[in-house]
């Protein structure tokens, strides 16, 4: 048996390795399709990566997360450093399955009409951004010390809405949620 | 897909919970616990070694009834270092429960951590090979109690549990005139960094009262407590800009016989992080599920399903079948009773039959 420390050191180098894959490869994919890289196997080669790695990311993330929590000392959310990775890994979470979703479900032409892949391009690098943040935070806490320190991130003030908001929220979120995964599984193309 | 969906779903949770259930080698935080947390702090029981650490335990003071005293711990071996997280409780019994010291009648009026609880979490700091906890408590009435520190602590991914020799202090009745501290003081615990602050002491038959007070590791230094009201008493510690912690401690003069109270702890620290953690929890949860639906939605508007879906929907198509050529109208004219729309479709069948009539 291995400790919640050593299992979360495991599963936060899973996440973090698979997001930075997966980032990178949005980021070429883009760079392709403008033109910028002329490679027509490079864009074959970036999407499926990109997806695939974000699929192996999201799929480790909750072990990170629980893992993280059953480490941490007390009661899991003693400084406001784990209280933003908390906020930071779960809005990232959200942004790569949606990204994840979109592809898998509205097939190829989300990579290929311009505004759709700016924006599926845009969430998948914003989610793998996210998760990079997270493991940063998580340095600061762990060590004292991140490679992202030079950005003077303010790990220590905490953004804590009202419950009232959050459930509002949470409940749009799911009927947004249903709605859209409603439509799109009604007309998938796969 | 949905079956899929459903084992990857239970796999997720059975994963997860199997890290909550086993020890936490980041520790649970101080509190009152028995020693039955042997359990819930350090996962199954059953799977504790011992520990080859040395416990050595001591009691400072004498045990007046309603008097405070000091216990203090010093825990040492080279075992600890694996880890260097160690839980240190205080306990009356080895039972398992019911064994804090409030189940003795005893009350905690401070812990060397700047609380006040039985069990306490520690960190050895490198290079050292031994950690030590204290805990200023006072009889509530007149028994007999003994004493144990128990230990947990981790290394070679093992469990290890230890517990020391049982230390036996009898309460006594308190001597007619002795200068002590009042029945219901309780010690201040904690301050904030950067103010002085000025300490309170309740005494009983009591005309002078000196203090000694102590930064960890330094010499001890002596003030006079000067009498703010009949029975109470007022010295200044000085501020502190950084967490640290002071001790100190009163010699009570009188008319009978003087005492001098075992050491408290007094520490400076930051103002604790406290949120509440159902908020966090929902709030988190709110941000994946609006992100997600947000996206998607936005994607859905954005993409060309509905195009593409044209494509390959071709089900109109094969439901709106045109007709068959029609026939020629007989005499230009359609038959009487019919209209154009059912000539299309069976007018060849009416010239048929009118061609096997005329044969």
């Amino acid at each position: 048996m291995i400790s919640s420390s050593t299992f979360h050191v495991i599963s936060t180098e899973l996440v973090v390795g698979s997001f930075a894959m997966s980032g990178l490869c949005f980021l070429l994919h883009a760079l392709c399709r403008y033109e910028l890289i002329k490679s027509q196997n490079l864009i074959s080669v970036t999407d499926n990566v990109a997806h695939f790695a974000l699929m192996f990311g999201i799929v480790a993330t909750p072990f990170a997360i629980f893992s993280g929590i059953s480490a941490s000392p007390g009661s899991g959310l003693s400084t406001p450093i784990l209280v933003n990775k908390m906020f930071l890994s779960m809005t990232g979470l959200g942004l790569g399955l949606a990204a994840l979703i979109s592809r898998w479900k509205m097939g190829s032409s989300i990579i290929i009409e311009r505004k759709p892949m700016l924006l599926q391009t845009f969430t998948g690098m914003s989610a793998s951004g996210l998760m990079l943040l997270t493991a940063s935070a998580g340095g600061t806490f762990a060590r004292g010390e991140s490679l992202l320190d030079i950005l003077s991130l303010p790990y220590d003030i905490v953004i804590l809405m009202p419950v009232t908001i959050s459930v509002i929220l949470l409940i749009s979120g799911l009927a947004t949620t249903a709605s859209a995964l409603w439509k799109i599984l009604g007309k998938s193309t796969v | 897909m949905f079956r899929r969906i459903r084992i990857l779903f239970v796999v997720t949770i059975l994963l997860s919970i199997s890290s909550f259930t086993q020890a936490n080698p980041g520790g649970v935080g101080d509190g009152v616990f028995d020693m039955q947390c042997g359990g819930a702090c350090h996962g199954d029981s059953s799977l504790n070694q011992t520990s080859s650490a040395s416990i050595s335990i001591q009691v400072e003071g004498a045990p007046y009834l309603d008097q405070p005293i000091s216990i203090s711990a010093v825990i040492s071996g080279a075992q600890l270092s694996y880890s260097g997280d160690i839980g240190i409780f205080l306990l009356t019994d080895t039972t398992g429960h019911s064994d804090t010291p409030a189940d003795a009648q005893w009350e905690i009026l401070s812990d060397s951590n700047g609380g006040t609880n039985n069990y306490l979490e520690g960190k050895l700091i490198s290079g050292q090979d031994n950690i030590s906890s204290s805990w200023t408590i006072k009889p509530t009435s007149l028994t007999t109690t003994i004493f144990y520190i128990s230990i947990h602590h981790g290394g070679d991914d093992i469990p290890y549990f230890g517990i020391s020799q049982g230390l036996e202090v009898e309460v006594l009745p308190i001597p007619e005139n002795l200068a002590r501290l009042s029945s219901d003081f309780t010690p201040q615990t904690t301050r904030p960094l950067g103010e002085e602050t000025i300490v309170s002491i309740e005494t009983e038959d009591v005309s002078n009262v000196k203090v000694e007070w102590k930064v960890e590791g330094s010499s001890i230094n002596t003030i006079i407590a000067n009498s703010s009201s009949e029975g109470e008493w007022e010295f200044t510690a000085p501020a502190s800009n950084h967490p640290s912690t002071i001790q100190w401690r009163a010699i009570l003069e009188g008319d009978g016989p003087s005492q001098t109270t075992p050491w408290f702890t007094l520490v400076a620290q930051e103002p604790p992080f406290e949120v509440d953690e159902a908020a966090v929890y929902i709030q988190s949860f709110a941000l994946f599920i609006f992100v997600l639906g947000f996206i998607l939605s936005i994607q859905l508007k954005l993409s060309n399903v509905k195009t593409e879906q044209k494509h390959w929907e071709q089900t109109e198509e094969v439901l709106q079948d045109s007709p068959p050529n029609a026939p020629p109208l007989p005499n230009g004219e359609l038959p009487p009773g019919w209209t154009m729309e059912q000539w299309q479709w069976y007018g060849h069948e009416y010239l048929e039959e009118l061609k096997e009539e005329v044969q």
